[in-house]
C-alpha cells in the first residue's frame, strides 16, 4: 500500500511537473514567434508556422493540445499559445487551460 | 515477562508504515513538491520583466521623437506586464528615452514590481518579493527615419 500511495505521489509529480514545462516551452515559443515575424518581411503565417514548430521541437507530447495565434499591427506584434494540457502519465493530475501572450515592437519600415 | 517490566500497550511496528506515509506526505512530500512547483512561476515573473524592458528600450530605439518614444516605451511595457497577468498599478517603470533618444544614444529601461512569492496554481499566493529587471540598448548612429 505505502509502495502504490509512493508511486501515485510521484507520478501526480511528475505530470505537474510536464506540465509546467510545456508551459515555460510555449511561452519561449510565443516570444520566438512574435519577434521573428515582428522584423521586416515577417509575416502571421511565419509567426505560427515558428510558434508550432518550437512547440514540437521541445515538447512534441503537448503539440496538438496547443494552438497559435498571431497579429501583426503597424507598432506591436503579438503571439499567444492558447494551451489545453492533460497529464501525460495515466489520468493522474488536472488537466490545465492557460493562454501565453507575447508582444513585441514591430520593426517600423524603413 | 518479569513483573517488574510489564509489557508496553504498544508493541511492534505492525502499521507503522502507513502512519509515517500519511505523515510524510502530509507534512513533508506535498508542502515541498508545491513549493517546487512555485519556482518556475518565478522565473516566468523574471522573464515577463526582462521582456518588459527590452521591448520598451526597443520602443525607444524605433520610434520617430523622444516623446513619442517615451509614451511608446511605458505603454508597450505596461502592456506586457498586464497581459501576464500582474496588475500595472504596482508597477514601476523607470526609461530614459526622453533624454537618451538620439542617433548613437545609449537608452536604459528598468522595471520593477512586486509579485507573490510562492504561487500555488489552484491554492493561493504567499508573500510577496520585489523584482527588477533593467535592459540596455544603442540606438543606431546611421538609421533610416521611420515612415510615419
Amino acid at each position: 500500500m505505502a509502495m502504490v500511495s509512493g508511486l501515485l505521489i510521484t507520478v501526480f509529480m511528475f505530470n505537474a511537473i510536464l506540465i509546467l514545462y510545456a508551459r515555460s516551452v510555449a511561452q519561449h515559443a510565443a516570444d520566438v514567434a512574435a519577434r521573428s515575424a515582428a522584423r521586416t518581411g515577417g509575416t502571421v503565417v511565419m509567426c505560427e508556422a515558428i510558434a508550432s514548430d518550437t512547440i514540437k521541437a521541445l515538447a512534441a507530447l503537448y503539440a496538438d493540445d496547443t494552438t497559435v495565434q498571431c497579429s501583426k499591427g503597424r507598432t506591436t506584434t503579438s503571439a499567444t499559445v492558447l494551451a489545453d494540457l492533460g497529464p501525460a502519465f495515466g489520468d493522474l493530475g488536472p488537466r490545465w487551460s492557460f493562454s501565453i501572450t507575447a508582444t513585441v515592437v514591430t520593426e517600423p519600415e524603413p | 515477562m518479569n513483573a517488574a517490566f510489564p509489557r508496553p500497550v504498544l508493541r511492534g511496528q505492525a502499521g507503522a508504515g502507513a502512519i509515517e506515509l500519511v505523515l510524510a506526505a502530509a507534512f513533508l512530500i506535498i508542502p515541498v513538491a508545491l513549493l517546487l512547483m512555485s519556482l518556475p512561476t518565478l522565473a516566468e515573473y523574471r522573464s515577463m520583466g526582462d521582456a518588459a524592458a527590452r521591448e520598451a528600450v526597443r520602443a525607444c530605439a524605433v520610434a520617430s521623437d523622444p516623446w513619442t518614444g517615451q509614451e511608446t516605451s511605458e505603454r508597450i511595457a505596461r502592456q506586457i506586464i498586464t497581459e501576464r497577468g500582474l496588475a500595472p498599478e504596482g508597477t514601476t517603470i523607470d526609461i530614459d528615452c526622453a533624454v537618451a533618444w538620439r542617433p548613437g544614444g545609449v537608452v536604459t529601461a528598468a522595471v520593477v514590481f512586486e509579485v507573490p512569492a510562492i504561487h500555488i496554481v489552484g491554492i493561493g499566493e504567499i508573500g510577496s518579493i520585489t523584482i527588477s529587471r533593467s535592459y540596455v540598448e544603442r540606438i543606431e548612429a546611421h538609421r533610416s527615419e521611420p515612415r510615419r
